[in-house]
């Protein structure tokens, strides 16, 4: 029996995010990866009479994802280096893992990031929305930001641990 | 591999910084290791919140900047036109007065000045954040000197009541902090500051303002949310009655507790009202471990509980928020697709444009939806697509962008100027069908390919929020362009918050709707029936 088409939105927009990411991984070019995202948005809307609802629609979109993604590489000069399938695959195996493992929905997580995001200093809270929402290179950051490549670098890896522990234990705490 | 090692290695490729080199040992150790594949996955998902989260901000500050733009001009606007009326009547009426006047030298009329004052102010020295006050409340103001405001239809207490916040949670803020809070969260849906709530000016006492508290809301008035935070951190909350200002005062020490009553629960309605009685309690920081569960796990409150004053009034606050919720009327919505009226922004219509559309017996609706305030939206089923509607007037549009579709026909990918994170593409499917996406702000200048789809294709991704209008469409908007397969909105999510504040925002008890641009020389209009 097919499956009513408003059983896919609420499955699609809970692991939307999750689609993302994972596309995101493994592809380096933003306008690629937009536009994988949208194919296999469009991908996983026309199979979705296909999709067992025994099994994780995260995982299975990953599934189509990952295709999508070697398809790409075959296909695309936008992405020069290819990831070799066996990579593609385990890193799909491990979000998996990670998504069964964490026991709060998106937008919790997202929540407890934005109050931390507020306690940041308001130079660090910058280069945060430079890097995140405007997607710029480090490489540009360095020059805005009169620092290093590695200044930079080692900059946004200790915002990124402390962000990280700030949100694991707002979640605690919220648990 | 150490993973320390292998979170470096992730880090440096998901910021695109990796050489070959700590590429190729990334992928290595990825491939043999399904723990170094979590690690990744995990650092991956990190990045992908950061970016999320990002966005969330950026369009939220898109909403205050816009926001306050509306405002500063409105002000400008309102003190010049009074001005000019000022003037108006010093230059007509004067002169009358002057002649006709038997007596000395007449009183000269005291202009009112609307001060422009910030909705909740701030006082240098203080710690508490910038845009709140923390001042000792002090005694009323003489009427003389307060702003102007436009007389009110509904009391303000009423108004205050009714305009509906969305759901927040507060854990473990300072009272100041969740002020803020409330603050920027009312400023970003008030679409409409020729009132009261945007002068709103709020006084806390400062020994309370750092006391941390606790609070999930499901979606309260701003009065009773902000009564029942002060209520946690001791206060008592009231409107002054002379001017627009929420006033936080100690509570009285006397009563620190309170005792509460209630009778016994017999129906299922009950039931269901006093387990959710004890999930808010729980909320308010009551200990419900000792309550009664039935055998239908219903958690109830005994005969008479005890808690602190103000946990109770938080309990209080709570339970009317959620009847009240209860008894606001659905509002019963239609979308239709129009040519885009010359100059139009994304935008709320007014009631005369409204009542235009609605007027107007050329237009078939693409979707009609019931709007339910308190809840998360609504969520539609692909509708049959109405005969007599004209589809050609959603997708004829000239190509905007290098979007290259493999077919060929006209395209549309745009954004919005007045609303950036709105973006919307319409590919044509073949055999008279077409999709019309609506993606994420990072898709606009996407260049890419879709292979031409089977006609029976028909979505699409996204969820996006119109910052101009509070609207926030979620899924897919399909359309066709034969007469067979017109535009069919198969979801749309309104920002449930919205729409009791609307409601009273306008003051006529209608929301009036929002034109949203296609791009192209179309609008999606949407709009309530009266």
């Amino acid at each position: 029996m097919p499956l009513p088409a408003d059983r896919f939105l609420p499955l699609f927009l809970a692991c939307q995010n999750d689609l993302r990411a994972f596309i995101g991984a493994m592809v380096r070019d933003p306008a690629l990866r937009e536009d994988l995202f949208q194919e296999v948005s469009m991908v996983l809307w026309r199979k979705f009479d296909s999709y067992d609802l025994t099994r994780s629609f995260g995982a299975w979109a990953r599934g189509i994802a990952a295709k999508k993604i070697l398809e790409s590489q075959r296909t695309q000069s936008r992405q020069p280096q290819a990831i070799p399938p066996e990579v593609i695959e385990a890193v799909a195996a491990g979000f998996s893992q990670a998504e069964q493992a964490d026991t709060h929905t998106w937008q919790e997580r997202e929540s407890a990031l934005s109050t931390c995001l507020d306690q940041l200093p308001a130079r660090s809270s910058a280069l945060m929305a430079e890097r995140y929402h405007k997607s710029r290179a480090i490489e540009d950051l360095a020059e805005e930001f009169g620092m290093s490549v590695d200044g930079i670098y080692q900059t946004l890896s200790r915002l990124r641990r402390q962000l990280r522990e700030c949100v694991s234990r707002r979640l605690r705490l919220a648990a | 591999m150490d993973p320390s090692e292998v979170s470096r290695l992730s880090l440096r490729w998901l910021d695109g910084v990796a050489t070959d080199v700590e590429r190729e040992r990334l992928f290595e150790v990825i491939a043999a290791d399904a723990s170094a594949a979590l690690v990744f996955a995990q650092h991956a998902r990190f990045e992908q919140l950061l970016a999320s989260a990002s966005h969330d901000r950026a369009r939220q500050a898109v909403v205050m900047a816009a926001t306050k733009r509306q405002q500063t001009r409105h002000q400008r606007q309102q003190m010049l036109w009074r001005g000019l009326k000022a003037a108006a009547v010093l230059l007509f009426v004067g002169p009358v007065i002057w002649f006709a006047w038997p007596r000395p030298e007449p009183e000269r009329a005291v202009l009112r000045q609307p001060a422009p004052r910030p909705s909740l102010r701030a006082q240098p020295g203080q710690a508490a954040p910038a845009a709140v006050a923390i001042t000792e409340p002090k005694p009323p103001e003489p009427s003389a000197t307060l702003p102007t405001a436009e007389p009110p239809t509904v009391p303000l207490a009423q108004r205050l009541t009714s305009f509906y916040l969305p759901p927040m949670k507060f854990e473990q803020v300072t009272l100041a902090e969740a002020l803020r809070q409330i603050e920027a969260q009312m400023k970003a849906i008030n679409q409409n500051t020729d009132h009261d709530l945007a002068r709103l000016l709020l006084q806390m006492p400062a020994s309370a303002a750092q006391q941390k508290i606790s609070f999930d809301s499901p979606g309260m008035g701003v009065l009773p949310l902000v009564q029942a935070i002060a209520g946690l951190a001791g206060c008592e909350a009231s409107l002054a009655s002379d001017s627009p200002r929420l006033v936080l005062n100690l509570s009285n020490p006397q009563i620190q507790r309170q005792t509460r009553t209630f009778s016994t629960f017999t129906s299922e309605e009950e039931l269901a009202n006093a387990d959710q009685l004890a999930r808010d309690a729980r909320a308010v920081g009551i200990d419900t471990s000792s309550w009664q569960v039935n055998d239908k796990g219903q958690r109830l409150p005994p005969a008479q509980i005890t808690a602190s004053a103000g946990q109770l009034k938080a309990l209080d606050a709570l339970s009317g928020a959620r009847a009240a919720l209860a008894q606001i009327p659905p509002v019963r919505v239609r979308a239709l697709v129009v040519p885009r009226p010359p100059g139009t922004e994304n935008r709320e219509l007014t009631i005369k444009e409204r009542d235009d559309y609605l007027a107007r017996g050329d237009l078939t609706p693409s979707a009609t939806f019931e709007l339910k305030p308190g809840t998360r939206g609504v969520s539609l089923s692909p509708q049959k697509p109405p005969a007599s509607q004209a589809p050609a007037q959603l997708i004829v549009h000239s190509q905007d962008t290098p979007l290259h579709l493999t077919n060929s026909e006209p395209q549309l990918a745009m954004n919005t100027p007045s609303a950036p994170v709105f973006t919307l593409r319409s590919m044509p499917m073949g055999n008279g069908q077409a999709l019309l996406v609506n993606a994420s702000p990072r898709t606009a200048s996407t260049t890419g390919s879709y292979a031409n789809a089977e006609s029976s294709t028909k979505f699409t991704t996204g969820s996006n929020t119109v910052p101009d209008t509070n609207l926030s469409l979620q899924g897919a908007v399909t359309a066709g362009n034969s007469a067979s397969a017109d535009l069919i909105i198969t979801n749309i999510t309104m920002n449930h918050s919205t729409a009791p504040m609307m409601l009273w925002n306008r003051g006529s008890n209608h929301y009036a709707g929002a034109v949203l641009s296609l791009g192209g020389g179309s609008s999606l209009v949407i709009l309530p029936t009266p």
